[in-house]
């Protein structure tokens, strides 16, 4: 365990030999936990042999209890000597699959109270940790927020272990590496760390490695709190790591030499390192046709562009430079625009904020209501504050565009709305400049973005086909030759060159 | 900013190695940088049509001093003006020699702010006052400067992708407009004329690729220098040539010579079929990019000058305090845009020590330096 | 170090609001100004400028709108603009200008370079409006009439001459910029401006695009009537359009229309020390428009006698016109300077002393070719 949680209030004692002292101690332990269950057990053919077991009511299969624990040690013929009994035990009677043995008390409860059994040997100083889990799950289902048309469907559940084995089946290979972590101070959260040995970049392994020493916090409940934790440039909106709630995506992302972080608890898997050309590209690119994909590509990152720059230079044009606008249709606006009282910038700023208001509304309110509030919304806000002369007819439809184009990539939806104002706010204090000074700056920044020490936006020296030929396009498979150079050094996909050699 | 071979961890842990850029990231750092200014102020000067021969001999003497240049480089490989002139003459004279550059890579960047402020003030803003407007330019500059060279040259190829469109763009669409007879007749000035007008493109701006020369430790080793400057001087001529040769034939002599932006006159004149009509505001744009590229180079330059200078680490306050300086001399040196065109006159002298005289004497004393090397090894 | 940081974003955040954007045009506020007419008041010398402007309100959704004229007057243009703005609320915005109409009273007394200075110096205004000259006793009447399809005068004299130039060629295009070049480059060739009056059509004043007004340096020295003007714009090689009609033989009158779809004219000079030849070779391929007697196209020796009387109505007419420029305005109306300069500068440094001297005794020689491609529908 390496988080630096502090293991000082926990016992470290090694257990004593006597049954009733651990029985006690558990009891002390697990004081007004009224789940925790113990049952006494000796055996039938020698009495004196005595055992305890401690389980957690909820969490185990009582089948799996009766059948291999308890069952077995009632009923086993084994001689046992008092002092010799663990091994035997393990090899000769219990019938879980997993078995462990202990001594220390920390794993002890740790162990009780992810669903094992602990099993108390009377004269023994070490306890035997027995898996019967046997929770529910969440049944595994498309992630509504990832959908596409055709293409695998599955989708993450809460517990990491079949999250695991989804990914597993997609990777028949002994390279795949999997290892285990835990955080959390209280709730000692298992995160398991994915990868693939031979294309993984082992600097940004050892990398997360020492970021993941550093995190602190009392509860880990979903993959974002580690995120924030261990990201670049901490203060930028954009992501720097990956998420997605398929095993697909995931599994393609590891082919490429990226690494994944599964949290238990959540369905939302990390990816890491993090392209920026990532937040264009989604999984279904890859299931349909090269040229429509392709296409939708490309109309999400000009929808990304629109998004952020339309409201901004739509005041630009009609408030600064108007000398753009033919003359019918500046005749048009002026006339839309004479008797509107509040000027161009403010309706801006207050019919997005209102949209905002309207799709986050959608969001949380249960279904019915929510189709009638966007109707509400839509046609009461919308026409009636243009017949009121409250706000010009343009800014709608310019506010129109924005939103539904901001739809489009919902990875950066985050840095979208911030960029959107700041934009609109320099345009307005200094029209054309203030626009050009703005999108010159969220370049820079983008360009500034790290993630674990790759840059994320590649040098665009790279112009060779094998690096561009899935960022603004989708290159065909069968030219899909190399990997991305930036992530690893361990290039082509080709099974004739694949050496597997990667430091 | 971190010198040659270190390798730093920084806050974040990360081992950085000193960030190099490719040998076409640097061709279109010096493209940009040469079209940055001179498109927007237009070149010519008086000779009216033969002004695009000017342009060609001028890119001619430039890539000659920029032989000279690259030979700095070639010498003393991965390591910039700064370091050279301090291994070379040694530590007062070395110093002496950064003041100078520093000084000029300032007073660059805030003549190419004060062109641009006074560019958007009399066609785009007109009741803003320019201390405003140079305050954004330098926070975009100043932002970019302090992200690093890497993410500078990045930038720059993205922005020169823009530039090239635009003005492939702009010269389609002028084809209604254009007389193409304009550019006759030839040679009606004498070769003194066109001589002098030579001379000042030469200085402004073929031979402002000097500042480059403090940039130079982040090429490697094994790119070419010469190829670096001559490309880079070839295409941005270029440029220039088809940029001024399509404003001439829109415009026509007289208009050409009047208007002080020909570009942006020239720009609100193409009209196909009133949809293209207007498009002036992508020229502003391509312009802008122009400014922005090279005040940022040249504040890069004056921000490592001071540091190695004063021998301070890389720190966001370097950043503020060069660009506070910047604002500074930009605002006071001229008065109005008249004498603003007419310094153009004086700064072809002006420039001559720092263009010429200074790299020569670095070279001189590299080509001495590194033949006692040589003869000692 | 992060106190300075907020307090620095604070100051920032708070300059910008306080300052209140300064240049900040709300639409609202803005009057849209399509047209300007220039004239002189003779009582203190000052320019009057009538600025028609479009008028929003009211219109509503309907195509057309409604124009309103605003007087101004001053010293100088820039001033009666100005001064306009003290009986009007909203804020003038020239950019949108797409006609200057001045007074021929202007053109003829003073010269028009005053005038127009203003529009090409000032940034806002466009360089792309039409200088044209009123053949009425003021620009304002024109302004004040109305015109046949639109209300907004300046709106519908830019589209009757950027489409006259393929449709009836009867007039020229030009803009103030290339006015500005023709005015000031050291060439001397004659600036041509288009001509507008007023007619009236079904009780009604409109203006109608009336040939073209020819200038010495920057002096109005007379009109091309349209028909006239057709023919200079062969002289130039600037005709794309328009119809020609001229009698088969001398006996009939006017009967035969052809339609002018390509035109070609090489100019070319030579000189002999001390006279000008100038040669126009003419090549245009037309179209029988129109045919007003009998008379069987196919027919080979037909067509040869149309080609014949065209050439010939060519040949004349365009004499004509260049005869009158020459003689008449004494200017060099069909770019000779140019094209002299262009080709051989040490000539035409000689030349230029005199030019007006070479001007009336250059020869002309029109050499013209027309080309008859189809006949229409039927024979």
């Amino acid at each position: 365990m390496l988080n630096k949680s502090s293991e000082e209030n926990k016992t470290t004692n090694v257990l004593s030999s006597s049954l009733e002292e651990n029985i006690d101690e558990v009891k002390n332990i697990f004081v007004d936990d009224a789940t925790i269950g113990m049952r006494w057990i000796t055996n039938c053919h020698n009495t004196t042999l005595k055992y305890c077991i401690v389980q957690n009511d909820g969490l185990v299969s009582a089948a799996i209890i009766n059948e291999n624990i308890i069952k077995p040690l009632m009923l086993s013929k084994v001689s046992l000597n008092k002092g010799q009994q663990i091994d035997i035990l393990i090899h000769q009677v219990i019938s879980t699959n997993q078995i462990k043995k202990t001594n220390q008390w920390q794993e002890i409860i740790e162990a009780v109270t992810y669903g094992d059994t602990i099993l108390f040997v009377d004269g023994e100083a070490e306890a035997l940790l027995l898996n019967s889990k046997g929770f529910n799950t969440r049944a595994i289902a498309e992630p509504s927020g990832e959908r596409i048309l055709s293409g695998p469907r599955e989708g993450f559940c809460e517990a990491l272990m079949i999250n695991l084995s989804m990914v597993k089946r997609r990777i028949r290979n002994n390279e795949l590496k999997i290892k285990f972590q835990s955080f959390g101070v209280r709730t000692h959260t298992q995160i398991c760390i994915c990868y693939i040995d031979s294309v993984v970049n082992k600097k940004v392994l050892a990398e997360l490695y020492r970021r993941l020493e550093t995190i602190d916090i009392d509860g880990v409940l979903d993959s974002n709190y580690i995120t924030e934790f261990i990201r670049d440039s901490k203060l930028s909106p954009f992501p720097t790591t990956g998420y997605t709630e398929r095993p697909d995506v995931v599994v393609g992302k590891l082919l490429e030499g990226r690494i994944a972080l599964f949290v238990d608890g959540s369905p939302v898997v990390l990816t890491l390192p993090y392209l920026f050309i990532e937040n264009f590209q989604s999984n279904e690119d890859y299931y349909l046709s090269y040229y429509y994909t392709s296409f939708e590509r490309f109309l999400r990152f000009w929808g990304f562009i629109l998004s952020i720059t339309v409201p901004a230079f739509y005041i630009v044009i009609v408030a600064f430079n108007q000398e753009v606008l033919p003359t019918t249709l500046l005749t048009n606006i002026v006339r839309e625009r004479t008797g509107v009282p509040l000027p161009a910038v403010i309706e801006a700023i207050v019919m997005l904020i209102l949209f905002d208001i309207l799709k986050e509304t959608g969001i949380r309110l249960p279904t019915g209501i929510g189709q009638a509030l966007s109707i509400v919304g839509a046609l009461v806000v919308g026409q009636s504050a243009v017949s009121a002369k409250l706000v010009a007819a343009p800014m709608l439809i310019v506010v129109a565009i924005t939103a539904i184009t901001g739809l489009l990539v919902p990875k950066l939806n985050a840095p979208v709305i911030y960029i959107r104002m700041m934009l609109i706010a320099m345009s307005a204090t200094l029209g054309l400049l203030g626009f050009i000074a703005g999108i010159s700056i969220i370049m820079t920044h983008i360009l500034n973005l790290h993630s674990f020490g790759i840059p994320q936006m590649v040098s665009l020296d790279n112009l060779k086909y094998q690096e561009v030929k899935d960022t603004f396009v989708r290159g065909p498979w069968w030219k899909m030759i190399d990997r991305p150079s930036a992530l690893t050094k361990n290039k082509t996909r080709l099974s004739g060159d694949d050496r597997g050699d990667n430091d | 900013m971190i010198k040659q071979g270190e390798v730093v961890t920084n806050e974040r842990g990360i081992v950085m190695q000193k960030e190099m850029i490719s040998m076409r990231q640097a061709i279109c750092m010096i493209t940009l940088f040469l079209f940055g200014n001179s498109a927007l102020m237009g070149m010519g000067s008086g000779m009216g049509q033969d002004a695009w021969i000017a342009i060609v001999i001028g890119a001619v003497l430039g890539s000659l001093i920029s032989l000279v240049y690259a030979r700095v480089i070639r010498l003393f490989p991965e390591r910039n003006l700064y370091d050279i002139a301090q291994a070379i003459f040694g530590k007062i004279i070395g110093k002496l020699i950064i003041v100078l550059m520093t000084w000029y890579a300032i007073h660059l960047a805030a003549l190419v702010l004060r062109n641009y402020s006074e560019f958007i003030q009399i066609v785009a803003l007109e009741e803003t006052p320019q201390l405003a407007m140079m305050i954004v330019m330098l926070l975009i500059t100043g932002y970019m400067a302090f992200s690093g060279i890497e993410v500078l040259s990045k930038w720059v190829v993205i922005a020169i992708v823009l530039v090239f469109m635009v003005v492939l763009f702009t010269v389609v669409l002028s084809i209604k407009q254009v007389t193409l007879t304009n550019i006759l007749p030839v040679m009606t000035h004498d070769f003194a004329a066109v001589g002098s007008a030579s001379l000042k493109l030469f200085a402004f701006p073929f031979a402002e690729t000097v500042i480059f020369l403090a940039l130079a430790d982040s090429i490697k080793k094994s790119d070419n220098p010469y190829k670096i400057y001559l490309y880079g001087i070839f295409i941005g001529a270029m440029i220039l040539i088809v940029t001024f040769l399509r404003n001439l034939m829109i415009l026509g002599v007289p208009t050409l010579e009047k208007a002080y932006f020909p570009s942006y006159t020239a720009a609100r004149i193409i009209n196909i079929g009133e949809l293209f009509s207007r498009i002036e505001i992508t020229i502003f744009y391509n312009l802008i990019l122009g400014g922005i590229a090279k005040i940022s180079i040249c504040l890069f330059a004056a921000i490592k000058g001071t540091e190695i200078l004063f021998n301070i680490k890389s720190n966001k306050k370097i950043v503020f305090f060069i660009s506070f300086i910047i604002l500074l001399v930009s605002r006071y040196q001229y008065n109005s845009v008249m004498e603003m065109i007419k310094f153009i006159d004086i700064y072809q002298v002006y420039a001559v020590p720092f263009q010429i005289v200074i790299p020569v004497l670095v070279w001189i004393g590299a080509e001495i330096k590194t033949r006692k090397k040589r003869k000692t090894t | 170090m992060i106190k300075r940081l907020i307090s620095i974003v604070l100051i920032i955040g708070i300059c910008i609001p306080l300052s209140g954007c300064w240049n900040y045009r709300g639409l609202n506020k803005v009057s849209i100004v399509t047209g300007v007419a220039i004239d002189r008041n003779t009582e203190n010398n000052n320019y009057q400028l009538t600025i028609e402007t479009i008028d929003v309100s009211g219109a509503g959704k309907e195509g057309t709108g409604k124009s309103q004229l605003v007087e101004g007057e001053g010293k100088t243009i820039f001033e009666a603009v100005r001064n306009a703005k003290k009986r009007l609320s909203k804020k003038l915005y020239v950019s949108d200008v797409k006609v200057i109409i001045i007074s021929n009273q202007i053109a003829r007394q003073e010269g028009i370079k005053p005038s127009l200075d203003w529009f090409v110096r000032d940034a806002e205004t466009r360089e792309t409006a039409i200088p044209v000259i009123s053949q009425e006793k003021t620009a304002k009447e024109i302004l004040a009439a109305s015109g046949v399809d639109g209300k907004i005068i300046s709106e519908e004299l830019e589209k009757i001459i950027n489409s006259d130039r393929e449709i009836t060629a009867s007039t020229k295009k030009i803009a103030s910029y290339q006015t500005f070049d023709i005015l000031l480059g050291g060439e001397k060739t004659a600036l041509v401006l288009p001509a507008v009056h007023c007619t009236s059509n079904k009780d009604k004043k409109v203006v109608e695009v009336n040939g073209t007004a020819v200038f010495k340096e920057d002096k109005l020295q007379g009109y091309l009537s349209p028909e006239e003007t057709h023919y200079y714009l062969f002289a130039v090689d600037e005709i794309a359009g328009g119809i020609t009609t001229f009698p088969l033989n001398k006996e009939n009158q006017d009967s035969l229309a052809l339609e002018i779809s390509k035109n070609k004219t090489k100019k070319s000079y030579s000189y002999d020390g001390n006279r000008l030849k100038v040669f126009l070779d003419i090549s245009t391929t037309a179209m029988l428009g129109e045919v007003n007697f009998d008379i069987d196209i196919l027919k080979k020796n037909n067509i040869e006698e149309i080609k014949l009387a065209a050439n010939l109505a060519f040949l004349q007419r365009i004499e004509a016109v260049i005869q009158k420029g020459r003689m008449e305005f004494n200017c060099d109306i069909f770019g000779v300077g140019t094209m002299i300069h262009k080709s051989d500068p040490v000539l035409w440094s000689k030349l230029k002393e005199n030019w007006d001297y070479y001007i009336q005794t250059m020869e002309v020689e029109v050499r013209p070719e027309v080309v008859i491609v189809n006949t229409g529908l039927t024979k």
